[in-house]
């Protein structure tokens, strides 16, 4: 079968469509790893491209990786049993004060959408919690979010934690949101601001390669 | 002096001017009320007007926006006006029946009820001898040009710009008690009670009360109100930093916890509030949908004002639509917004998905629908429909328990309750028990001006109440990214 089509159908969002097509692929017996990249991470990485040129909208995102998470639900005990293993790690969570989410659950699927595996810390993250789990997890990366002007400022907390436990040098961090700007990034000493989801995956998978 | 000539509707007046004044501040200045969403930046394109005479050159925003904008016109000599009629927008913003119950007034004769909305305004005076409306009034939230939810606001007040903020609510609010009172002839000191109802922070805002509490988690309120700020002014109960005074309101105009029986709320605005009564129990939710049904989050969106697009359906193959009032379409209104969807979904010109197949959907002149639009309109409503299966599933309430859904919000009387189940903003099993209640916090505030006991009722409320909060809540992420499509549910 032809895993563009599967590409396709993840793109329109057609999460039944995605889901029938993958398990066809399976039975013909194509490799999960194959329909993986080629079906499934192949569709959302056009997703991610037409989101960051602003072609598409938050929803087109969030149905797709919808789709694309009712395919990989199917894959992920093939991919398991195969021994695959993900092109790398990072944490993700909403800092200390802030409970918001959408963003980061955003940037935790496309994130997913790029082949990464992803421990999602959820919000209200204490900065200690982010450094532990991370230590934990083995993770490459530190991803953190914040809606509000008043929390922001906890990213900042979370370097000084990395700084404290001695990971600094080892695992890099990423900063996001509606308020947070470059300049904020470089002036608390993050090592990436990305404006938006799908260059927060692009930058992931660089930094973990 | 040079002449400026108002028309309005039927009726039109003479201002005389100094200088070259801006056509909006002139206008305001002598009471001619103009909405400047933007805050007069020639940005969002809504104070257009009709305008002839001894004017500025049209700016490139003018040219842009497709005419004359109130905020970006200089008068340079004489000139005429025309505005849209505001007496009809005020009849549905402020719209919704009282239910009937024993009157055990305030004392005095006049009350005035006012409802401070994120994004507009709404005001109604009362006899309070007889619980008659002798006057109503609405007004843009001036508090928009600092920001246009809440939480910017909040930000805003923590930056230095509380008073600003507060001087913003308090004027509006004179505004519209000076408006009123010049409908029935009778001066602003007649009034006798004033009760002032809102989202928990447009209270603190209005107040002056340092929102620094409501800007970070566990966001609890340092104060809720249900409390009179002076001998003839009481603000109604807030039930949490998210849940507010409006709400309480709304869930005693809907007379919902008089009845046994299992029933939600939901009021769309710019904040989405979802009420469950259940076994004698209140449990509320608040979710951030944004203004798409009020008109402010579409290219030519507009609220429920005379022109308001307000109906579409199909007639012979093609799109047909109804405006408020009959008069030119000047922008789509949140009724009009759902038919629109659900027609083109039924033309197939749109998908489930949300993808429209062709770039824009024209309907008149300037006026189209764009896939942006389309975009907003999905965030908005899957918000809601999260918002009310996250609450039932929480509390354990199936859908086919629910006895009553009461629908509040600007949307007048006309919306179709086919369509809005049609894209999934209300949940199809519902549709046959659905009960529009209009501008329900504002019909609440009314309530509390006639019948005294409503004020210990409401104020019981907290006590008898649950917030169920949706953000970080992994059961409304999974219902919100499921509720996206353009489906019933």
């Amino acid at each position: 079968m032809d895993l563009q089509e599967i590409s396709l159908k993840l793109q329109a969002g057609k999460a039944k469509d995605v889901k029938i097509l993958v398990q066809q692929a399976i039975d013909e017996g194509m490799s999960a790893q194959t329909i993986l990249e080629e079906g499934l991470l192949s569709g959302m990485s056009i997703i991610g491209e037409k989101f960051k040129n602003n072609e598409i909208f938050v929803p087109e995102v969030l149905v797709a990786a919808r789709a694309m998470n009712m395919g990989a639900a199917l894959l992920k005990p093939l991919l398991v049993e195969a021994g695959v293993k993900a092109s790398g790690k990072v944490c993700i969570g909403t800092v200390k004060g802030d409970l918001h989410d959408i963003g980061k659950n955003l940037v935790k699927m496309m994130m997913e959408g790029k082949g990464l595996e992803v421990i999602d810390i959820g919000t209200d993250v204490a900065p200690e919690t982010f450094v532990q789990t991370a230590i934990d997890e083995g993770c490459q990366v530190i991803c953190c979010s914040a809606l509000l002007t008043t929390t922001m400022g906890v990213m900042a907390d979370v370097i000084k934690a990395m700084e404290d436990a001695g990971i600094r040098d080892k695992v890099k961090i990423m900063v996001g949101g509606a308020p947070v700007t470059d300049a904020y990034c470089q002036k608390i000493g993050a090592d990436a601001y990305t404006p938006d989801a799908a260059s927060a995956a692009d930058k992931a998978v660089a930094f973990c390669a | 002096m040079p002449i400026l000539k108002i028309t309005q509707g039927q009726k039109s007046s003479e201002i005389l001017f100094d200088g070259t004044p801006v056509l909006s501040s002139l206008l305001r200045e002598h009471g001619f009320p103009i909405d400047l969403p933007c805050g007069g930046r020639g940005i969002c394109g809504k104070c257009r007007v009709e305008a002839s005479g001894c004017l500025s050159p049209l700016t490139a925003k003018e040219t842009a926006a497709g005419g004359r904008l109130a905020c970006q016109t200089h008068l340079l000599g004489d000139a005429r006006v025309n505005l849209i009629s505001k007496q009809l927008m005020e009849n549905i913003a402020a719209s919704g029946e009282l239910p009937s119950f024993l009157i055990n007034p305030l004392q005095g004769r006049y009350g005035m009820a006012v409802d401070i909305g994120t994004t507009t305004l709404a005001a109604t005076l009362i006899d309070l001898t007889n619980g008659q409306v002798l006057a109503t009034a609405t007004e843009e939230n001036a508090q928009r040009m600092i920001a246009a939810d809440v939480i910017g606001r909040i930000e805003g007040a923590l930056d230095g710009q509380s008073n600003l903020l507060q001087d913003l609510a308090a004027k509006a609010v004179d505004d519209l008690r000076g408006r009123l009172c010049s409908q029935v002839k009778i001066p602003t000191d007649a009034i006798d009670q004033t009760i002032i109802t809102g989202n928990t922070t447009m209270l603190y805002l209005y107040t002056g009360r340092n929102p620094e509490p409501l800007s970070h988690a566990p966001f609890q309120a340092d104060f809720l109100f249900g409390h009179w700020v002076s001998p003839n002014m009481y603000l109604p109960q807030c039930l949490s930093a998210f849940v507010g005074a409006d709400i309480t309101c709304a869930i005693l105009a809907s007379q919902m916890c008089i009845h046994e029986e299992t029933a939600l709320l939901v009021d769309i605005g710019t904040n989405g509030e979802v009420v469950l009564w259940h076994e004698g129990k209140l449990y509320v939710c608040a979710t951030a949908a944004g203004p798409a049904f009020e008109g402010s989050g579409l290219e030519h969106g507009c609220s429920s004002v005379a022109g308001a697009i307000d109906g579409v359906w199909v007639q012979d193959g093609s799109l047909a639509f109804s405006t408020i009032s009959a008069v030119p379409a000047m922008g789509i209104c949140g009724s009009g917004i759902i038919d629109l969807l659900q027609t083109l979904l039924k033309l197939q010109q749109l998908d489930e998905t949300g993808l429209l197949f062709t770039e824009r959907i024209q309907l008149e002149g300037q006026i189209y629908l764009t896939q942006k639009d389309v975009r907003n309109v999905q965030l908005a409503k899957s918000a809601i429909m999260a918002g009310i299966l996250t609450l039932c599933q929480t509390v354990g309430v199936d859908l086919s328990d629910v006895a009553v859904l009461y629908l509040a919000g600007g949307f007048g009387k006309h919306i179709n309750l086919q369509n809005a189940a049609g894209i999934g903003l209300i949940p199809q099993a519902l549709v046959d028990r659905t009960k529009v209640i209009g501008n329900a916090s504002l019909v609440g505030a009314q309530m509390l001006l006639l019948q005294k006991n409503f004020l210990k009722e409401t104020e019981n409320y907290l006590q008898n109440s649950q917030v169920v909060t949706l953000s970080s809540n992994p059961l409304f992420s999974e219902n919100y990214i499921n509720s996206m499509m353009l489906e019933p549910v």
